[in-house]
């Protein structure tokens, strides 16, 4: 029992080793292995993302999603410029931030099957993007769910360091206009 | 617009449309040689696919996972070829067995005077008897020469006489006759047939394999291809299009397997039991069952050929000079032949009413007529092939029409054009 255990274990080892060595001379193996959604990642569902990912590529002001449409892929700017932004109104423009080279976007609403809360341009010709679909999210979670929960995990912990930074701006915010309103009062009185 | 320039547009896109159709289906006639065999590579490696990147997941080289469903498809080949072949094989001489050329005529006063031979002119079995030629006749009830399926006829014959519904003796013998002159030619034209198309159907295998083994190699690089294919502005779209189609048509696909499956396991069973009360060996159960499930396929009119198909094999299963009992004998595969129909009846009866509704769960139903009139036209593109992928093809393309008519509502179409108010006047705050 203890023998099968170990060569199961060696044999589990071995197969890593030979992923990893066969992942390393595709382009995108350290895009992909440094970012924080797939950092935890095992190797061979490191070697499942890079097989199913997609590139494309897009010229400067080509619009990448449109907010309210549903959400099928998540992307990964691997070359160019993209800018994420909103348009609360006809003419209004609000945007939130511009995406560089290894960034990672799209991924929240595709996880929580929810529409685009945003919209995505390219800013440059020559705009690389890659790509991973829905569906091959969940046939990752499926075939790796350990991996799955590295996913989610790394998911969860990106909101909530959203929700604290939002919050902490929020804070901020709400100190500063504390402040104005004393120094309105004061003023007045 | 006015209306003149409306109804222009109109016509132009009404003629563009049948031309376009017209061009589309004669490329697709012309090239039926071609697309039979790549289409049947196409739809084997997608329903096998999954098999493949379930192996290379758990770390097994693919050229392995090919290697091994290989050898049970073309050791299955082997077994049905060479169990049906031979049988099928054996009732032709068996029907060819009861004409024999004897001679050259000979001019005189010996033609018409001879009750045991046919003349020229006269009509045989085999046809008409040619010039100079004579041809003994056969006593019919002759056990020797008789193929099963005669003696199969013959017993009906006689059911219908003693019911009254046909006349008796000399119409009999000629009925027998003619039917027997029928089934041989029949025969005949089949076994020539089967030798014209021969090397057709050696490059069609040829070329099927090829499909096959590369679909299953690179798979994937075969989606991403056909991704290739759509534009930027559509690719999120796109790719739902595409993966909920191949999904939905792949579930389909896999539920007809294992829908047949449940059939081959539900006929064997029942061949089984049928083997307690008639004679029926092992091997010609597990063939029967194996026809049943495979022809079951081509909906409508394949279980019907699956069941003539069964019979013959049952018929055909009999040698008569190895039998003492040759009436006993045959009086058993009378109703092994009556037994594999009931099965085929029942199995069909369940399918429809139990294996379908549970497998499918009425994923893609397609209306019976539209299923026959597909089959038909399947025919005719492509033959015996396009006839079993007439209908996974339409259930495709109302996977298609059906995500294209609901699923892609919720997407606005226009989601890659940048839109009016994303010009650089707009106010920007960020």
């Amino acid at each position: 029992m203890a023998t099968s255990s170990k060569f199961l274990d060696w044999f589990s080892e071995a197969k890593s080793r030979t992923t990893l060595r066969r992942m390393e001379t595709d382009d995108n193996f350290h895009l992909i292995r440094d970012n924080y959604l797939f950092k935890q990642f095992s190797p061979d569902a490191v070697a499942f993302v890079l097989s199913h990912l997609i590139e494309r590529r897009y010229n400067n002001n080509d619009l990448i999603f449109k907010e309210e449409n549903p959400s099928i892929c998540f992307f990964i700017l691997k070359q160019g410029k993209a800018e994420i932004f909103v348009t609360p109104s006809p003419g209004v423009k609000i945007v939130y931030e511009t995406v560089d080279p290894g960034q990672l976007f799209g991924e929240v609403s595709v996880l929580s099957s929810s529409s685009r809360t945003a919209s995505v341009r390219a800013l440059e010709n020559d705009t690389v993007m890659l790509l991973m679909s829905t569906f091959d999210l969940e046939e990752l979670c499926r075939v790796y769910p350990i991996d799955g929960l590295k996913l989610l995990r790394a998911i969860a912990g990106r909101i909530s360091d959203y929700l604290a930074t939002t919050t902490r701006k929020l804070r901020a915010a709400q100190a500063e206009l504390h402040e104005i309103k004393q120094k309105l009062d004061s003023h007045d009185g | 617009m006015t209306g003149d320039q409306k109804l222009r547009n109109l016509t132009i896109a009404i003629t563009s449309g049948i031309v376009l159709a017209v061009l589309s289906l004669s490329v697709l006639y012309e090239a039926r040689l071609l697309i039979r065999p790549v289409l049947a590579g196409l739809l084997v490696a997608h329903i096998l696919y999954p098999v493949v990147k379930l192996a290379r997941q758990a770390g097994v080289p693919k050229w392995i996972t090919i290697v091994v469903i290989f050898l049970p498809m073309v050791s299955g080949c082997v077994f049905v070829v060479s169990s049906l072949v031979p049988a099928i094989a054996e009732e032709i001489v068996a029907f060819k067995g009861s004409q024999e050329v004897v001679g050259e005529l000979q001019p005189g006063p010996m033609a018409g005077t001879l009750p045991d031979f046919r003349f020229p002119g006269d009509r045989a079995p085999d046809g008409v008897v040619p010039e100079g030629k004579l041809v003994k006749r056969q006593p019919v009830g002759s056990d020797v020469a008789r193929s099963n399926l005669i003696y199969i006829g013959e017993q009906i014959y006689k059911t219908l006489e003693r019911f009254g519904l046909v006349q008796e003796t000399e119409t009999h013998t000629e009925m027998i006759e003619l039917v027997t002159g029928y089934i041989t030619e029949m025969f005949t034209d089949l076994v020539a047939w089967l030798g014209s198309v021969a090397p057709e159907g050696g490059q069609f295998l040829l070329l099927f394999f090829f499909v096959l083994i590369f679909a299953l190699l690179d798979g994937d690089k075969f989606y991403k291809g056909l991704l290739s294919l759509i534009p930027n502005t559509y690719i999120e779209p796109g790719i739902f299009m595409l993966r909920k189609t191949i999904d939905m048509w792949g579930y389909y696909l896999r539920g007809l397997i294992v829908e047949n499956l449940i059939m081959f396991f539900v006929s064997f069973v029942l061949l089984l039991i049928l083997k307690i009360f008639v004679e029926v060996t092992f091997i010609m159960a597990l063939s029967i069952a194996l026809i049943i499930a495979v022809t079951n396929v081509v909906r409508i009119v394949g279980p019907a050929f699956g069941a003539c198909v069964g019979v013959i094999l049952v018929l055909a299963s009999l040698d008569v000079s190895a039998v003492e009992d040759v009436e006993a004998a045959r009086r058993n595969l009378m109703h092994a032949s009556f037994g594999v129909l009931c099965i085929v009846a029942f199995v069909q009866l369940l399918d429809s009413v139990v294996i379908l509704p549970l497998v499918m769960r009425d994923q893609v139903n397609i209306h019976p007529v539209i299923c026959l009139l597909g089959i038909f036209l399947g025919g005719v593109i492509g033959g015996i092939v396009g006839m079993v992928l007439a209908v996974p093809f339409i259930a495709g393309a109302k996977v298609i029409y059906r995500v294209l008519t609901v699923e892609m509502k919720r997407f606005d179409m226009h989601a890659g054009a940048v839109p009016s108010y994303l010009s650089t006047d707009m106010v920007g705050v960020g």
